[in-house]
C-alpha cells in the first residue's frame, strides 16, 4: 500500500471522521457501539479506498459504507421479513407496550436495524428513495415499504395508531397477529 | 407530523456533545492494510490451494478418483446424500428447527421459491437466523459465498474453518455466521447474535449444533391460510409466505401472490408484486391509514374497506386496501410499482375470507 494513499485517506477521514461518527451514532443509537460501527466501516473504506477516491461523490460513498455495515453486521437483510413478531408463537397477542415505550427516541432504538437506517437515510441525511437505495444496495420499492414500515411500527409504539398517514398502513399491527390460545 | 419530529430527534441527537472517540485513523489503516493483505493472499492462493488438495487426494486414493473427495455422511459415499431441491415450496416448509437451546423458541419463518429464512430466539436476547438457499442459488467461490438472493454486500466470506455440519464442510464469516452445505448443491448461513454483540466459543458451538439439528424435508405440515383467492389467471401462484408456528401447525400471516412472470424474481425486489397480510382481528384492532385526497372509502364483497392510491412520482406507485374487520378478520394487500398485474380492489374482489377459526382455514390459497 503506498504512503500517498495512506496520507490521502487520512486526511479525508480526520475531515470527516466527526459527521460519520454522527451518522454511525443515530444508526446505533448509542456511542459506543456507534464506534465500533465506524472503526469497521474506516476499515472497510480503507481497503476500498481506490474506489472510493474515484467515486463521484465519495462522501456518499464512504456513507453507504457505513449504513451497509451497519445493515451486514446486524444480518438484518432479512429482518424486515422474519423479525415483525417477537413473541413466542402460540400465545395471544399482547396488547403493545405503550407505557414502556413513550418517546421517540425509545421507539426509533426499538426498530429493527434496516429499517432505522431507512429513516435515518431519509430523514437526516434528507436522501430520496433513490439515493437511499443506491446507499443500501435495493430497490426504491424496497426503501419505500421499509419507510413505511418503520413509521407505522413507530406509531404503534408510540401509541399514534390512529393518527392519519400519507404513506403508512398497519403492516407491524397485521404481521404480529397470531392465533389466540 | 412523525416525520418532522423525526429529523427534529436526529438533529438533536446529532448535535449532542459526544464522549471521547474510540475509532482510530491509524487502526484502520492497520487492520485495513491487514484484511487486504489476506485478501490477495485468498485470491491468489484458494486455486493453488484446491490443487495441491486435489493432487493430495488423487496420491492417498491411488489416482482411482479424478476429483477430490469429500466427507462421506454416517460411513456412506457422498453421492448417497441427499440432494437439495432446485425450488422450495412456499406452502409447505421445507426446514424446522430441530433443537434449540433451553429456553429458545423459533419466532418467525419465511419460505420463499428459493430462500427459507427462519429466526429463533433465546435467553437473554440471543438470537439465530438461519438462512436456506435453493440447490445452485450459492456458490462458493474465493471464500465468499455468492448467492443470487443476496446483494454482493451480503455475501457470506469464509474467513475460518467450521466443525462439519453433517459430514459436509463449514466455514465461519468470524465472527458469528456458520457457513455450511446442507444437502448437495445447496448451501445455508446461521447467524448468531449474542447479548451486546459478543459471541464466544461456546455460543458458536451451540450455533453448529443447532445447524446439525435442523430438519428437512417437510416436517412441520403445509401452511394454513385463512383465506382463498379464485378467479385469478392461470399461472399466478404463492411466491413467499411469511407464517409463524401454532398448536394448529404453521399459519401464514402474510403472502405474496405473483403472476410466473414474477415468481421467480429475487426475494428482495417485491416491486408490482401483490402482499396480502391476513389474521384474525385482534383484540386491538388494526387501524387504516387515511389520507385525504388519496383514500377513498369503500364497500366491497360487503366489507368496508378503504383504498389509497399513490400515484407514481419520485416513487413508484403504491396502492393498498384495508379491512379492519372482515367476518373477523384483519386484512391488508399492498402494492407497490408502476405496472401492478392486478389492482387491490380486482384481488379483494377475487378473496375469499374463511373467518378468524383455523379449523375452517385452508392449504390452497390460491383456486
Amino acid at each position: 500500500m503506498g504512503s500517498g494513499r495512506d496520507a490521502e485517506f487520512t486526511d479525508y477521514m480526520s475531515a470527516r471522521m466527526p459527521a460519520l461518527r454522527r451518522l454511525a451514532r443515530l444508526l446505533c443509537q448509542d456511542w459506543t457501539k456507534a464506534d465500533d460501527l465506524l472503526q469497521a466501516a474506516m476499515t472497510k473504506t480503507y481497503i476500498h479506498w481506490s474506489k472510493a477516491a474515484r467515486a463521484e461523490n465519495i462522501d456518499a460513498y464512504v456513507r453507504a459504507i457505513v449504513v451497509r455495515e451497519f445493515v451486514r453486521e446486524r444480518r438484518a437483510s432479512w429482518a424486515q421479513r422474519v423479525s415483525l413478531t417477537d413473541q413466542p408463537p402460540d400465545r395471544a397477542l399482547a396488547a403493545p407496550d405503550q407505557e414502556g415505550i413513550l418517546d421517540l427516541r425509545a421507539a426509533v432504538a426499538a426498530l429493527p436495524p434496516r429499517q432505522r437506517a431507512v429513516l435515518v437515510l431519509r430523514y437526516y441525511c434528507d436522501f430520496n428513495v433513490y439515493q437511499a437505495a443506491q446507499a443500501l444496495d435495493c430497490t426504491p420499492g424496497t426503501v419505500k415499504s421499509q419507510t413505511a414500515k418503520a413509521l407505522d411500527t413507530l406509531r404503534r409504539l408510540m401509541g399514534e395508531g390512529h393518527t392519519p398517514s400519507s404513506r403508512s398502513r398497519p403492516t407491524a399491527q397485521l404481521a404480529k397477529l397470531t392465533l389466540g390460545g | 407530523m412523525l416525520e418532522r419530529a423525526l429529523t427534529e430527534l436526529f438533529d438533536r441527537q446529532a448535535g449532542e456533545e459526544p464522549p471521547p472517540i474510540r475509532a482510530s485513523i491509524s487502526d484502520a489503516l492497520h487492520s485495513g492494510r491487514k484484511r487486504a493483505r489476506r485478501r490477495l493472499v485468498i485470491a491468489v492462493g484458494a486455486p493453488l490451494f484446491a490443487a495441491v488438495a486435489m493432487l493430495a487426494v488423487a496420491v492417498a486414493t491411488g489416482l482411482s478418483h479424478p476429483a477430490p473427495i469429500r466427507p462421506a455422511q454416517h460411513g456412506k459415499p457422498l453421492h448417497w446424500l441427499p440432494l437439495a431441491p432446485l425450488q422450495f415450496n412456499p406452502l409447505v416448509p421445507y426446514v424446522k428447527f430441530g433443537w434449540l437451546p433451553q429456553g429458545g423458541t423459533a419466532t418467525a419463518v419465511t419460505d420463499g421459491r428459493s430462500t427459507v429464512f427462519m429466526s429463533a430466539v433465546g435467553p437473554q436476547l440471543t438470537s439465530w437466523q438461519v438462512s436456506i438457499f435453493a440447490r445452485g442459488d450459492c456458490s462458493l467461490e474465493e471464500a465468499r459465498l455468492a448467492c443470487r438472493d443476496l446483494t454482493p454486500l451480503q455475501d457470506p466470506r469464509a474467513t475460518h474453518k467450521a466443525p462439519n455440519v453433517d459430514g459436509f464442510p463449514a466455514y465461519w464469516d468470524f465472527p458469528n455466521t456458520l457457513i455450511f452445505e446442507y444437502a448437495r448443491g445447496g448451501w445455508a448461513t446461521l447467524s448468531l447474535h449474542g447479548p451486546d454483540g459478543q459471541v464466544g466459543n461456546a455460543a458458536r458451538a451451540t450455533a453448529v449444533h443447532i445447524a446439525q439439528a435442523l430438519r428437512f424435508g417437510a416436517p412441520s405440515g403445509p401452511v394454513w391460510f385463512p383465506a382463498r383467492v379464485t378467479g385469478l389467471p392461470p399461472g399466478w401462484a404463492i411466491r413467499s409466505v411469511l407464517f409463524s408456528y401454532s398448536r394448529y401447525g404453521p399459519v401464514a400471516g402474510s403472502y405474496q401472490i405473483a403472476p410466473g412472470t414474477l415468481l421467480a424474481t429475487p426475494w428482495f425486489d417485491a416491486t408490482d408484486i401483490p402482499e396480502i397480510m391476513i389474521g384474525p382481528a385482534s383484540q386491538q384492532p388494526a387501524s387504516c391509514p387515511v389520507t385525504p385526497g388519496n383514500s377513498q372509502q369503500t364497500t366491497l364483497n360487503s366489507y368496508p374497506v378503504i383504498i389509497l392510491q399513490i400515484p407514481a412520482g419520485q416513487e413508484p406507485a403504491e396502492q393498498s386496501l384495508c379491512a379492519t374487520d372482515a367476518d373477523g378478520l384483519a386484512v391488508s394487500i399492498v402494492i407497490s410499482g408502476n405496472q401492478p398485474p392486478i389492482s387491490v380492489s380486482q384481488l379483494f374482489t377475487r378473496i375469499r375470507l374463511l373467518g378468524a377459526d383455523p379449523a375452517q382455514w385452508t392449504t390452497k390459497p390460491i383456486g
